[in-house]
């Protein structure tokens, strides 16, 4: 025994060689059946300095999880696992607090392979646990934790007798003890963190025992817990440093509610009118609280789902109800809130591709719109009512005070889009409008004018950038086409701009969207000069940051090549190639980090000219464009760097392809030399046996072409 | 050994075993309170006088009447005592009986009154026979170890005796006290058989069905649904065989509570075996129930499609012979109409079944219109009915031929599939997205050049975004279905590219770094 706790002491050492050399004693001790049983004694020792008693459960901890989770080679018999089982579960009550969460951990390893086939007391002892230690918050707690973990799976498991079985069990056992638990600790004081976080525990594992059906014994207590509930909810919010105590005990009793009113209706309706006053109370009462977006978010959600479902549509009828939820609770979240703006100032590409994303329900304020959009298909009228006005005090309000009052503008084109915009797609934005407002007067009176400012918040002008792309396939020709003629954007796209570099990235993505607008697409001739400035500015940009590692800025580039008119491609075309070409060598050499998708566009790019420059102006290095491809591709093929050679492969592909094309079209005088050469080394080389599967199919590709080349040729000859 | 086998994993092969046709039966386990539309297993006789009146007056009016002690009844029955002090008793141990509240079953018992009971059948006079049979009713109507009670002391048989004596009121009475001893459990209910109540069972529905009065036809009716209620087991081939005439002359008869007990008797018989549907079928009894699908009253409705339910959870040939009288087309639309949820629950319930059988039986629903009507429940109804609703979709998607999938992908299913996404309930989930794989998917086998504007449509709807959220779920089942999803049909950009797309991540980074040309 003093050997061991030697050796454990050993393993705190700070000398490497004396720890390496303890944990290996450590592992040699651990193969001796006694090991288990010294490592309890030690974890009582009150004498011993409490670190190597720390170190004990500790080591007993990775025991257990080597013999139970690991499967690890173990000696021990069905006996001993029993004793340990026991020992580990005594332990988690008797041991002092600093150990007992090791200890917990170490149960929970047991409990998860173990219960309910090998050790079904498990539960009456927890049972037993619960009322006993009802006064000790630390071992209440203990025990709450495993009993929440055992009952997790049931949210996620799909329907099974086995399953159904453990659940009637845990069900029979811990549930009256659970309720009453619950009552009682709920009346308890002081409403400290460890009670809320029990409370938490509690509301979770009740949450688990009623997702896969409502059990009778739950039904038949649904009062109790409802009554507790309503108490809870009624607690003042209690303010701590990092937040609300309350987040997510609301957030979970939320959640609960949310699953009555989506799939036991019967049962919830006498209490869901209370309910629903107690949540929106609950959220008008935290609404001021930093850090209480959990609760928030499952609020927000939870009125969401009921204002779709035909059955609680008389909650919303009232007099004064959707001004109420308008005003209170999706108005003071429908704006970016401080945490947005945080990250913002962290890593603004992160900020942009999170807001391009839409509405994330993941955030508060996209709960909020979600919300919006949920009342709004269903009361309409009565949403475009209320709302109207606010909209317009609200943005005479920004206009009084633009600076100060940003936030105003910006809730306003978040309601304006959530309302305005039914439903939506990638590729058209709006695709179904609603009449809140006349897209084009708002667009042209009050969004067009933000753009041009000379100075304007960062997110208005973002804000802006965004209602043009989401009604494009709304606004009138007109406006569109003063988009591109008054260089609105343009501006923001100079690399030496005093704008924000983010602002390009909303602008590139601005363009790049409205180009895939029908009546854009058809006119694009009139746009050839504009099309080039973008270009110009997108390619100057390139060495500024949030360019190059940007799939966005590429993107938008590539769709103004494919716009261009032939001559001006003709000419601009191996100017562009060469920036491709550094894009290409910088990112595979890694200099800089490259986003793989910006590559992506930057072959795309080099494909279409291939296929629409072929053959090159006069004057020119070279007579034809392969010649530029081939240097490309061997530079490729010959790198240090691996990752690109289907790249490489695929635009040989293309080359072939397009060479047959030129053929068909009478350009016989094409030389073959730089493609027989290039054929050859390919044969010969061994990429088609080493090579990946992508690959060995491009190489069969490339190995097809070239018989169907020599065809044409010899056809031609 | 390759079913055993699927069994080991989870989730693997259990899509294909349950998207069959389910069987009432067959829920071995539940968690939800059963909640059984139809009558009680035992009723008791009360009082109706006194029913009506409080406890006080009820004391009032019992001032005129003898009262007695347990003690003091049981001496006097035991002291030779004349019919006047038996009237006297029997009629005082009734009325304890029969008291709306507070009823001294268990100091009856105890003082051994049942048997006194029993013997007050065999006295000849109809009156003590009547209090006598009134009180053993009230009697085996308590818990069940009163209704052991006093069969352990001869009730079944002396009820059943007496039940053969020409006054009807007393034979009814002896009825419903036989009544609630089978409703008891099952091995009361062959108790009861074994001392030969199916005999005067089948010698008053037989000969005295057009002379008693409705009441009394009602008490038959509600013994036969007693008859028929246990499950385990359920009451033998044979009385199946011999019952079955009955159901059908009750159904029959001209009085809604009579056809509603006898039709619960059938939905207990038919929410068996094949054997018991295959003589169902033969006693041409099914088109009189069809009648009862026109009713508006929902007790007559939910037993009536509860018969029908339980037999398209049978065979294809038990299927088809439901679809052979025309519900379908006929009679399910205005169930639709004018139905609750609850029977609009077991509606769904059988055309799910239907719609897992032969891709015939599927076309037979998608020929009376119901397939629209099944996705607006998934968007109106509670959660069981949205739930039997997508069981029905699913199995059509399942079972159904690819140009029936089709033909659900032309009714525009996205609108109502989406938003279900977001209730939690993982079996739910995983059907609802199943569904929309198999849509999406007969869209690209049958007209894929309209794939685009199906995918808009599923867009519109939030699709995407929902699947990508349930990406993140921790279910493999849901993961799997959502990652397909997204993989098939929205993983590529919008773009007409000219290179097949980004090269796999990694993929390269497993090759040995040299270079593999030697220019």
């Amino acid at each position: 025994m003093n050997n061991l706790i030697n050796v454990l002491q050993n393993t705190l050492s700070n000398n490497n060689e004396e720890r390496k050399n303890a944990e290996q004693v450590l592992f040699q001790y651990s193969q001796e059946s006694s090991y288990p049983t010294q490592l309890f004694s030690i974890i009582f020792m009150e004498n011993l300095d409490m670190s190597i008693r720390f170190a004990a459960v500790t080591s007993l901890k990775n025991f257990i999880k080597f013999v139970w989770k690991e499967e690890g080679e173990s000696r021990l018999s069905e006996d001993d696992r029993r004793i340990i089982r026991q020992q580990t579960f005594d332990a988690m009550f008797t041991a002092p607090a600093a150990l007992a969460k090791q200890l917990t951990e170490a149960l929970r390893i047991i409990s998860c392979s173990d219960f309910p086939d090998v050790w079904t007391e498990l539960i009456d002892n927890l049972a037993a646990a619960m009322q006993q230690y009802a006064g000790d918050s630390d071992r209440l707690f203990s025990c709450l934790t495993i009993v929440d973990d055992l009952c997790m799976k049931y949210r996620h498991e799909l329907k099974s007798n086995q399953l159904w079985l453990e659940i009637k069990l845990v069900l029979d056992k811990i549930f009256m003890p659970l309720t009453e638990l619950f009552v009682a600790y709920s009346n308890g004081t002081p409403m400290d963190t460890s009670r809320i976080t029990n409370l938490t525990k509690m509301v979770s594992i009740y949450h688990s025992l009623l997702s896969q059906d409502l059990p009778e014994v739950v039904e038949d207590n649904l009062k109790p817990w409802i009554n507790t509930f309503t108490k809870l909810f009624s607690l003042p919010d209690l303010q701590k440093d990092d937040g609300s105590l309350l987040d997510a005990l609301w957030d979970e009793m939320c959640i609960v509610i949310t699953v009555y009113a989506q799939r036991y209706e019967e049962e919830i309706q006498p209490y869901m009118q209370a309910m629903i006053t107690l949540i929106w109370d609950a959220l008008n009462a935290s609404k001021d609280t930093k850090g209480s977006g959990q609760f928030t978010k499952s609020g927000l959600l939870f009125i969401a789902t009921l204002a779709v479902r035909p059955h609680y549509q008389d909650l919303f009828v009232g007099e004064g109800i959707i001004e109420m939820l308008l005003g209170n609770v999706i108005w003071p979240n429908i704006s970016y809130s401080d945490e947005d703006r945080d990250l913002l100032e962290d890593d603004p590409v992160a900020f942009f591709k999170h807001d391009l994303d839409g509405f994330d329900k993941e955030t508060v304020r996209g709960a909020a719109v979600e919300l919006l959009r949920a009342l709004s298909s269903r009361f309409e009228e009565k949403v475009v009512a209320i709302t109207t006005p606010v909209i317009n005090s609200e943005v005479q309000k920004y206009e009084q005070n633009p600076a100060a009052n940003w936030r105003s503008m910006n809730a306003v084109c978040s309601t304006i889009v959530a309302i305005c915009s039914k439903t939506e797609t990638q590729k058209y934005g709006a695709t179904n409008v609603s009449s809140l407002i006349k897209v084009d007067d708002f667009c042209t009176s009050i969004i067009l004018p933000e753009l041009r400012k000379d100075q304007n918040h960062l997110l208005i002008v973002a804000d802006a950038f965004k209602f043009i792309v989401t009604f494009r396939n709304q606004l009138s020709p007109e406006i569109l086409n003063y988009f591109f003629i008054e260089s609105v954007a343009d501006k923001y796209l100079k690399p030496t701009g005093a704008e924000n570099p983010i602002l390009r990235l909303y602008a590139a993505f601005a363009i790049e969207r409205l180009l895939t607008v029908k009546i854009i697409r058809d006119n694009k001739a009139s746009l050839n000069q504009y099309l080039l400035t973008f270009s110009d500015n997108l390619i100057a940009s390139l060495s500024q940051p949030m360019s190059c590692d940007n799939c966005y800025v590429l993107k938008c580039l590539y769709r103004c090549i494919t716009y261009l008119q032939p001559e001006t491609i003709a000419s601009k075309c191996l100017a562009f190639t060469e920036i491709m070409q550094s894009l290409i060598d910088v990112a595979l050499k890694k200099t800089i980090l490259v986003d793989t998708l910006a590559v992506h566009f930057g072959f795309e790019t080099i494909c279409w000219f291939i296929k629409k420059a072929y053959i090159l102006p006069n004057g020119s290095r070279y007579q034809f464009y392969h010649s530029y491809v081939f240097e490309t591709i061997y530079n490729l093929l010959k790198s240090e760097n691996r990752d690109f050679v289907p790249y490489a492969l695929q635009l040989a592909c293309a080359l072939v392809e397009q060479y047959g094309h030129e053929i068909e079209q009478g350009n016989d005088r094409i030389p073959t030399d730089d493609y027989e050469a290039f054929f050859g080394n390919l044969i010969n080389s061994n990429i088609a046996d080493s090579g990946t599967t992508t690959n060995r199919i491009v190489w069969r590709k490339c190995y097809c072409y070239r018989k169907i080349h020599y065809k044409i040729y010899q056809f031609k000859a | 050994m390759a079913e055993e086998h699927s069994q080991m994993y989870k989730n693997v092969g259990k899509a294909e075993q349950e998207t069959s046709r389910r069987r009432r039966t067959e829920t071995t386990i539940q968690l939800r309170r059963e909640k059984r539309g139809n009558e009680l297993n035992k009723r008791r006789n009360i009082d109706e006088t006194a029913e009506y009146e409080s406890e006080v007056s009820d004391y009032e009016k019992d001032k005129n009447q003898i009262q007695y002690s347990f003690a003091e009844a049981r001496k006097i029955l035991t002291e030779n005592p004349s019919i006047d002090d038996l009237r006297n008793v029997f009629t005082f141990l009734r009325k304890q009986l029969s008291r709306p509240k507070n009823v001294p079953l268990d100091e009856i018992v105890q003082e051994g009154l049942v048997q006194a009971l029993v013997q007050g059948l065999n006295v000849d006079d109809t009156k003590v026979q009547y209090e006598s049979a009134w009180a053993l009713t009230n009697v085996v109507s308590g818990e069940s170890h009163h209704t052991q009670a006093a069969v352990n002391c001869g009730a079944t048989q002396g009820l059943i005796k007496t039940a053969y004596i020409e006054d009807d009121a007393l034979a009814e009475q002896c009825f419903w006290g036989v009544a609630n001893i089978i409703g008891d459990c099952a091995q009361l209910r062959d108790h009861a058989i074994e001392c030969g109540f199916l005999d005067v069972f089948t010698h008053y529905v037989t000969k005295k069905l057009s002379t008693i009065k409705i009441s009394f036809v009602r008490t038959l009716a509600w013994v036969c649904t007693n008859l028929c209620r246990h499950k385990q087991p359920q009451i033998s081939i044979k009385h199946v065989a011999l019952i079955l005439p009955f159901i059908k002359k009750f159904l029959e008869f001209n009085d809604p509570a009579t056809q509603q007990d006898s039709c619960w008797a059938l939905s207990y018989l038919s929410d068996s075996n094949d054997e018991n549907l295959d003589l169902i079928a033969k006693a041409d009894i099914l088109p009189v129930v069809r009648n009862l699908l026109g009713s508006k009253i929902p007790e007559m409705l939910g037993p009536a499609v509860r018969v029908f339910g339980n037999f398209t959870s049978g065979n294809d040939s038990h299927t088809q012979s439901v679809i052979a009288l025309g519900i379908l087309p006929r009679d399910i639309p205005g169930i639709f109409q004018s139905a609750s949820q609850k029977v609009v629950k077991e509606v769904l319930w059988l055309l799910s079944n239907v719609l897992a059988g032969t891709p015939a039986q599927i076309q037979a629903v998608i020929e009376a219109r119901l397939v629209p009507h099944i996705l607006q429940y998934l968007r109106r109804g509670d959660f069981r009915v949205q739930t039997e609703a997508a069981w029905g979709i699913s199995n059509l998607c399942h079972s159904g031929t690819r140009e029936q999938v089709y033909f659900l992908a032309t009714l525009q299913p996205f609108q109502y599939l989406v938003p279900l996404l977001n209730i939690r309930h993982v079996d739910f989930i995983t059907h609802i997205l199943s569904i929309i794989k198999s849509v999406l998917g007969a869209v690209a086998a049958l007209n894929p050049e309209h794939l685009d504007e199906y995918k808009q449509s599923f867009e519109e709807a939030g699709g995407i975004d929902a699947v990508e959220e349930l990406q993140n779920h921790e279910n493999a089942a849901i993961y799997e279905l959502c990652f397909e999803i997204i993989q098939t049909y929205f993983s590529d950009d919008d773009e007409e590219n000219v290179l097949p797309g980004a090269p796999p991540k990694g993929d390269a980074e497993t090759e040995i770094n040299k270079p593999v040309f030697n220019f």
